[in-house]
């Protein structure tokens, strides 16, 4: 009785948390039919491997890292296409946003597009999932520091584009460095 | 932007083996970042970040999730 109750509420959660992953596979694939693939697989693994994750813990973490490792190591065997350097999640959002009259949301998108994928990764993470610095390191397998790092880049290249803040290239490079630097000793 | 700020205070509270100098080193970073990138700045980033991630969490999920969820019981049982 307490194994299938257990089961259950894994279901649950489980269901609870596909749009997230969703959303995520949608940032690191390139079409939307490859990311639902990706959540797909990320499930049954999950499924499959529920007694490695301990009850109370973060399940999304648990699911978010289960779903980036599968991604890696499928475009490591190349099913997946290479990798998403037009950044499509922002690409596809961008045109709604033309079309809502949204300019602003719109250059951002573009902007958002064109960073670096590592960059892209570390905002979503943190930015738009709300996880912890320490989290995203654990999930990303780095430095807690580097993950700073990326995410600073990240809103200061955005925040140039979008002209909300005039920034000093010399300070940014020297405070990224430092931050990289701090969480390799 | 004080000194006492949120940000400031979630670096000091971390564990650091690497002594005070470190952490004033970690202190004065997040000033700088906070220098050149504004609270405004900041807050706009995370609204449009989230709104473009917010459009894919509310699309209605295809079918295909909720009776691959349903099988999964299944599988274990048979």
């Amino acid at each position: 009785m307490t194994d299938l109750s257990d089961s259950n509420t894994l279901q649950h959660d489980l269901a609870k948390l596909v749009p997230n992953l969703r959303a995520f596979a949608r940032s690191l694939c390139g079409s939307a039919d490859q990311a639902d693939d990706l959540v797909q697989e990320t499930l049954v693994k999950a499924w499959r491997s529920r007694s490695s994750f301990t009850p109370g813990s973060n399940l999304k973490a648990w699911l978010f890292t289960i779903l980036r490792n599968t991604f890696l190591s499928e475009r490591r065997k190349r099913k997946f296409e290479i990798q998403d350097t037009d950044g499509k999640l922002a690409l596809q959002l961008s045109v709604k946003a033309e079309q809502a009259g949204h300019m602003e949301l719109l250059d951002f998108a573009k902007a958002f597009a064109v960073l670096p994928e590592e960059q892209r990764e570390a905002l979503i993470l943190v930015g738009a999932e709300g996880f912890s610095y320490e989290d995203a390191a654990l999930m990303c397998g780095c430095a807690v520091g580097t993950i700073k790092s990326r995410v600073n880049r990240a809103r200061v290249k955005l925040s140039e584009i979008l002209g909300v803040s005039d920034v000093d290239e010399d300070i940014v490079e020297k405070s990224t460095e430092r931050l990289a630097r701090m969480s390799a000793r | 932007m004080t000194k006492a700020g949120p940000g400031r205070q979630n670096i000091l509270n971390e564990k650091d083996h690497h002594g005070a100098e470190h952490l004033e080193q970690e202190g004065q970073m997040a000033e700088n970042l906070q220098l050149v990138l504004p609270r405004e700045a900041q807050g706009r980033i995370g609204l449009h970040l989230r709104r473009i991630y917010g459009a894919i969490l509310s699309e209605p999920l295809p079918d295909k999730f909720a009776e691959l969820l349903k099988s999964l019981d299944k599988t274990e049982r048979s």
